[in-house]
């Protein structure tokens, strides 16, 4: 697990304002919407069945637009990821590691999803149109079908919504801002959303795969959703099987079933992938390329992403209470020899503030350089005796963590700084004293410039680990998201990052690429730079030869 | 008469003592893996949950009652055989780890039979010759591989039988959850194999010390004087006496196997209780840690207390002997 939290992201001006579906498919071709049934079961005859969700799953009928599992025909995909957890919800709402993000986008369909350029697009909704002001929305489906045969509906959308609320589920607190009695349907497609204040990037706030949309009634023990795959089994931390929903609106998978294992070792993943036991291994560590390149018939896939992993500076803590001790640690790290060293090349040099596939981005900046002795001299104007002790906490939440580490502890020696680094798992890590550590290294991204200052930078923001304050950068912040013109708020941004650029809390040295190993019989990968995971786990776009 | 009345008296203090034992495991397991820093609601939640969320799950889960109280209710449900639900998925761990235990008995019940047949075959063989090329080969090697972790031993397997040169069997165990294990049998071989390597060599150490001591008693030198042939030694003389102690030797390598379990399942992805274990520790469901902890310690108390019962047992035998002389 790690302390990303999914949420909206920021987008263009013309996108916030009227996202269609002529923006939605980027560039994934969008398929025939499900002409074939391969398996007909009428509705009456399935309400026959009586049917909750859970007896036709046990009882091994297939839903109406799923392959069934004892079809042939279908070739199976063999997925490896790191790692499944005993702790995976089958409740997209209640979403929390990486199996869960994976069943979620598998089994169900978010309203909105960023696509291959890292832009927010509609995914089930056809439109997504702002009212009169940023506090009503008009969201207007998809002809989709539920796994059950049944038609994705605006009252289903409702039902989601009021069901976050009713049920305290982890949406309602992340999108406060919904008024869930008063979001209402106004005929079988169109939904209506209200809002307590205007939030001018709402559709990116519907990307989360934690706001997938579940139909009325729905069973988590037995989940229906419209997303490309059905559910079929999970073996909680071991294994998750789907089928192909062959009446999907979108992309309709080519494989007929998929198949996820679970490896808490990443060279045993790559033995596997190499042993022709699975066909694609999902974030993939970038030691082991060698290995893949060495071998006939298989191949990586990369791209960047905006995923970081930071080094959090605790400003309740000693020495990181200076600005002019942060500013020396930024300036103690060699971000092009972490590129080099850790990633083997496939990660990108940061500039200590985030979200580079945010259109708000600054480029202006100039590209902070390894400098040990202008730090040196940074510590000693400030008055410390060199060297500067400083503790490190660090868990494997990504598999570089550690090496990450490791090299920081060596590159800062130069800089004066003693880093004393205490390595330990994640449960300890994100226990009780999370928050309390003088430097950590944490794993963030995937989020745009507002989200990310919403949850980790503000004064009031609830991961703001390192506990840094700053009057200007929270006021700058307030004033640019009610901004409505872009030109403006990019305005804004650029003084906002500007000040994490001159005495902000976090190291952001690099971001990481999304890197896939898998048999060259396997193609369609797209990139997802502002998605978690390999291809932002849109599996279904994948094809086997 | 006497002697059934010592064997009964033996087995009552044996048992007396297995349950002692136990007792004293419940209470190491079931604190240690209390006291692990990090809990399992912020594992379950997420790092976007509020302090209200994490606090209202461990009130759910039952993690805000007095330790003492948790820890009788615990014990209690385990007295019953019902170990309780799983903090991580709530649902009972007995249904959670049935399969992951058919798994687990699957290869391990394999391996027994081969380390037994090996340690066994192989102490024989080696004592036939003592000093022998068999008895060389077979020694150097049993050092070798006591000298290896278990996990190693598995890496060792996979380079040269999965990834290497030698692509024979598949380097994970990626067992198809909706089938049982034995019926995906090429998918256990090297599971099977690294267990059996790692357990033989205890067996088979201690059936040739016991062969050879025995090889070298008054009785069997006197046999040998008597120009009765080594093949007829083995099997009348020596190998009759060395089947108490030897079956000690069996009952004591399962803690050898059950051990190896953790390791080898590891290594190569597999789907049974060790697997279990080492995830459930990492999520912090100590409810599934302290099922399979306690399950695994009952495995090994009763494979210790039989293997004391057969030397009492023998121990009896003897006496029997000696009072009818």
């Amino acid at each position: 697990m790690s302390d990303r939290v999914k949420q909206g992201n920021t987008s263009t001006e013309d996108m916030q304002k009227n996202i269609s579906a002529s923006t939605s498919e980027g560039t994934v071709p969008r398929a025939q919407k499900g002409t074939t049934k391969p398996l007909n079961i009428s509705r009456r005859t399935f309400a026959g069945l009586t049917a909750t969700a859970a007896l036709t799953a046990l009882s091994g009928i297939a839903l109406a637009g799923c392959q069934g599992t004892g079809e042939k025909g279908g070739s199976t995909l063999r997925i490896g990821v790191a790692s499944l957890s005993d702790v995976d919800a089958l409740d997209p709402a209640s979403a929390s590691t990486t199996g869960g993000y994976i069943f979620a986008n598998q089994v169900f369909d978010t309203l909105t999803a960023y696509d291959t350029t890292g832009v927010c697009a509609p995914r089930l909704a056809e439109s997504i149109v702002q009212g009169a002001e940023a506090d009503t929305w008009t969201v207007t489906l998809k002809d989709a079908k539920w796994h059950n045969g049944d038609l994705v509906t605006a009252d289903d959308v409702v039902y989601t919504v009021q069901r976050w609320f009713d049920e305290q589920l982890p949406p309602s607190e992340s999108l406060s801002y919904i008024d869930a009695a008063a979001t209402t349907a106004l005929d079988e497609k169109t939904v209506q959303f209200t809002l307590s204040q205007k939030v001018v990037l709402f559709p990116e706030a519907l990307t989360s795969p934690l706001c997938g949309i579940v139909p009325q009634g729905f069973d988590p023990q037995a989940p229906v959703g419209s997303g490309p795959f059905c559910y079929d089994m999970v073996d909680p931390g071991v294994q998750m099987v789907f089928t192909a929903n062959k009446d999907y609106w979108g992309v309709v998978p080519q494989a007929g079933e998929l198949v996820i294992t679970s490896f808490t070792d990443t060279n045993a993943e790559a033995s596997a992938l190499i042993a022709g036991q699975i066909d694609v291994a999902a974030n993939f560590d970038s030691t082991l390329v060698s290995l893949i390149e060495g071998a006939e018939g298989y191949e990586i896939f990369d791209y960047p992403t905006s995923g970081a992993l930071t080094w959090a500076m605790n400003c309740f803590k000693e020495p990181f209470a200076d600005p002019a001790v942060r500013q020396a640690l930024r300036l103690a790290v060699d971000r092009q020899e972490i590129v080099d060293n850790v990633y083997g090349g496939y990660a990108t040099i940061g500039n200590d503030f985030w979200s580079p596939f945010d259109p708000h981005y600054t480029t202006s900046l100039p590209q902070r350089a390894y400098d040990p002795e202008a730090a040196k001299k940074l510590l000693e104007d400030a008055g410390y005796d060199l060297p500067v002790k400083v503790d490190l906490w660090g868990a494997p939440n990504q598999p570089t963590s550690d090496r990450q580490n490791e090299i920081i502890v060596e590159q800062a020696k130069a800089a004066g700084f003693e880093i004393e680094f205490h390595k330990v798992d994640m449960a300890t890590f994100y226990g009780e004293a999370y928050g309390t550590y003088p430097l950590s290294l944490s794993y963030w991204g995937y989020l745009g410039i507002f989200e990310q200052a919403a949850m980790t930078i503000t004064k009031d923001a609830p991961y703001n680990s390192t506990h840094w304050s700053d009057s200007e950068y929270d006021a700058l912040y307030q004033q640019a998201i009610q901004t409505a013109g872009f030109n403006e708020r990019k305005a804004l941004v650029e003084k906002m990052q500007a000040i994490e650029y001159e005495r902000g809390s976090y190291v952001v040295p690099i971001f990481i690429n999304t890197l896939v190993a898998h048999s060259s019989k396997v193609g369609g990968f797209m990139p997802y730079p502002n998605t978690d995971g390999a291809l932002g786990y849109n599996f279904n776009l994948l094809t086997i030869s | 008469m006497k002697n059934a009345g010592y064997v009964a008296r033996q087995i009552a203090r044996r048992l007396a003592t297995g349950i002692a034992m136990l007792f004293v495991v419940s209470i190491i397991v079931f604190f240690c893996t209390q006291a692990l820093p990090g809990d399992i609601a912020r594992q379950v939640l997420g790092q976007n949950a509020t302090p209200e969320q994490l606090a209202n799950l461990r009130v759910q889960l039952g993690l805000d009652r007095p330790i003492l109280v948790q820890y009788a209710q615990w014990l209690w449900g385990m007295l019953q055989l019902d170990p309780g639900v799983s903090l991580a998925s709530r649902t009972p761990v007995a249904s959670l780890i049935a399969s992951r235990l058919t798994n687990s008995l699957t290869i391990v019940g394999i391996a027994f039979v081969f380390v037994v047949v090996l340690g066994y075959g192989l102490g024989i063989l080696a004592c036939r010759k003592p000093g022998g090329i068999v008895d060389t080969v077979v020694s150097g090697i049993d050092h070798f591989i006591l000298s290896l972790p278990e996990f190693v031993v598995g890496i060792i397997v996979i380079t040269l039988l999965a990834v290497g040169a030698l692509r024979l069997f598949p380097p994970a165990s990626i067992i198809d959850s909706r089938y049982p294990a034995w019926q995906q049998p090429e998918l256990l071989v090297l599971p099977v194999l690294c267990l059996v390597l790692v357990a033989t060599p205890h067996v088979l150490e201690s059936i040739r010390t016991l062969l050879r001591e025995e090889l070298e008693s008054p009785a069997v030198v006197w046999a040998r004087l008597s120009g009765i042939g080594e093949g007829r030694i083995l099997m009348r003389y020596a190998l009759p006496n060395i089947l108490a102690p030897s079956l000690q030797v069996v009952a004591a390598s399962v803690n050898f196997l059950l051990g190896g379990m953790v390791a080898v399942e590891t290594v190569f992805a597999f789907p049974g209780i060790g697997s279990a274990l080492v995830s459930a520790v990492s999520t912090r469901d100590i409810v599934t840690v302290q099922a399979i902890a306690m399950f695994i310690a009952v495995v090994m108390v009763v494979a210790l207390m039989v293997a004391d019962i057969i030397g009492d047992m023998s121990m009896a035998r003897v006496r029997t002997k000696e009072d009818g002389q």
